[in-house]
């Protein structure tokens, strides 16, 4: 490829992923990608690939004006036109498959924690619990279970949780999963947490389908593990928030 | 249909997922090898970084704590140092430990695990393995003997500065080495993408769940942990978050194996190894840390019980 013709692709397309991250930024949709920690990093690579857009552009020009001197040709070399095409997937993946989240059928690949992991990581269990009931997420309620020394310490305490619906094996007819995706770094790492539910009604409800449930904690067992369970006393259907998944 | 839309819309998701996240620090890292490029020149890193095997590999370990990659930029670094006559051991030892000896990944390190024998299990096995491999790879001198093309000042940029560099001003210095983060950033971001690719793809192809269920016992959990480390291909800054996701299920040993191997060699380094090393160097750049982690680790596994 001639070099004049790589440096303008190089810049368009350094440009383009740049605006692309920015309008991710932007748009929120960035969150369905990585946990909001690096939302700002992810922000100034996009600011530094559009600077280098600029610079390559320059560079461009500079060469052309070089090349207009006699007897001098450039060539790229080893500079390949696949460099070029490769980086355009991204983009191209980014602007056709539009963005979604996760659903219940990824939990086969990557199963579901009942027990939470989470136990040493940021926030403590006490910390969850100084959030008023009502904010208090299924991560917030899953770690405060596990950090109480006492499992029916949270038993009666009002619940008020949003999370899809996963139909578990292991679960009574009468139960099912209410569950969130955790997100630490990027969505490659995305693990399942849930909190089952006994409701009467949980055969009718579909896989997937996003739920508000409120009820009560109380304490239960599965796989021999002491894990939390909700009595709920209200099943209600919502749409998937904006932000389906939880940064831990 | 609907199934086949949603496997896709998965793996895209995924692949986006981790380029995105990888972006950044590919960026970083090109640009360090563009400072690199056009502030120092050879006699003076010559200068500064010593011949001797032991101490040129011992280099190579804590040279991630001054200047800070992970691992999908300390390849660009890694060829840059090697281009400004870097001996083998500083280059080898560098690429492998300073995806995990570096400021960033022992703060995040510590904020998972404190001061435990993991935290500690982690940075000493990496150094061992780093400092085990860069000084076997010593015995090899010459440089260009392992790298794929043969080394050139500055084989990547189109034009060359005429003036040496040290004279340039600064705000050309400085242009150029954007320039050479511009071209290297889409060398090494062509194997990002086709590693974040197949890393997505590979998730939903090979379930977690199956891995770790094969990967019971002290030494076979140690493999099965060192496979997802590959498979995840997630970024040495926060695997440790994602070891966390694992406590209990494993022993320390095996969390090690993850912590250890996965920053040096995952599915997307890998790739960029096959872009600057010869195939004989990335066997050995695979398999020799593999052999050392997952024999530290079990052995850890079945001394610690």
């Amino acid at each position: 490829m001639k070099a004049r013709r790589y440096r303008a692709f190089q810049a368009l397309l350094l440009a383009l992923t740049g605006f692309f991250l920015l309008e991710r930024v932007w748009s929120g949709k960035i969150l369905l990608y990585i946990n909001q920690r690096y939302v700002l990093l992810v922000l100034l690579a996009a600011v530094g690939l559009i600077i280098l857009a600029q610079v390559v552009l320059e560079e461009r020009k500079k060469e052309a004006a070089e090349a207009q001197a006699p007897g001098v040709t450039q060539h790229a070399g080893h500079l390949s036109a696949a460099n070029l095409a490769w980086l355009a997937i991204p983009l191209l993946v980014g602007v056709v498959i539009p963005a979604r989240s996760l659903g219940t059928s990824a939990l086969a690949a990557r199963g579901v924690e009942i027990s939470s992991p989470f136990n040493l990581q940021g926030t403590s269990g006490a910390a969850a619990l100084e959030r008023p009931a009502t904010q208090r997420t299924l991560l917030d309620w899953i770690r405060a279970f596990h950090a109480a020394s006492d499992p029916a310490a949270l038993n009666g305490e009002a619940v008020d949780v949003i999370g899809f619906v996963y139909h578990d094996p292991r679960l009574k007819p009468e139960q099912f999963l209410i569950g969130r995706y955790t997100v630490a770094c990027c969505i490659a790492d995305a693990s399942a947490i849930g909190i089952s539910v006994n409701w009467a009604a949980a055969a009718g409800l579909q896989n997937n389908q996003w739920v508000r449930v409120q009820g009560k904690l109380s304490a239960g067992q599965m796989d021999g593990k002491q894990v939390p369970v909700i009595d709920a006393a209200e099943v209600s259907l919502i749409t998937e928030p904006d932000l389906p998944y939880l940064f831990p | 249909m609907n199934a086949a839309f949603d496997l896709i819309s998965q793996v895209a998701a995924v692949f986006l997922g981790i380029f995105i996240e990888a972006v950044p620090f590919l960026l970083l890292g090109t640009l360090a090898s563009g400072l690199v490029e056009v502030f120092f020149d050879q006699e003076e890193l010559a200068h500064l970084l010593p011949r001797q095997p032991l101490l040129a590999a011992l280099t190579g370990c804590l040279l991630g704590l001054f200047i800070p990659v992970c691992e999908c930029g300390v390849v660009p670094l890694t060829r840059r140092l090697f281009q400004k006559g870097a001996p083998t051991a500083v280059g080898i030892s560098f690429l492998l430990a300073a995806p995990v000896i570096n400021p960033v990944v022992i703060a995040s390190t510590y904020a998972a695990f404190g001061f435990s024998p993991v935290f500690w299990g982690r940075l000493g096995l990496t150094l061992a393995i780093a400092l085990i491999t860069g000084l076997v790879f010593s015995r090899q001198a010459d440089v260009n003997q392992l790298l794929r093309t043969p080394l050139q000042p500055a084989p990547l940029v189109l034009t060359e500065v005429i003036a040496p560099p040290q004279k340039a001003p600064v705000a050309a210095r400085l242009r150029k080495a954007a320039l050479i983060a511009g071209d290297e950033f889409f060398e090494m971001g062509r194997y990002l993408v086709i590693g974040s690719l197949l890393a997505a793809l590979l998730q939903i192809l090979v379930p977690q769940p199956v891995l770790a269920a094969l990967g019971r016992g002290p030494v076979l959990s140690v493999v099965a942990m060192a496979a997802i480390a590959v498979l995840l291909s997630v970024c040495s800054t926060v695997d440790a978050f994602i070891a966390l996701a694992f406590v209990g299920q494993f022993a320390n040993g095996a969390l090690l194996s993850f912590l250890v191997y996965g920053p040096m060699v995952d599915i997307k380094s890998v790739l960029m190894f096959a872009r600057v090393f010869r195939r004989r160097s990335v066997v050995y750049l695979v398999l020799l840390p593999l052999l050392l982690t997952l024999v530290s680790t079990a052995v850890w596994n079945l001394v610690a019980k």
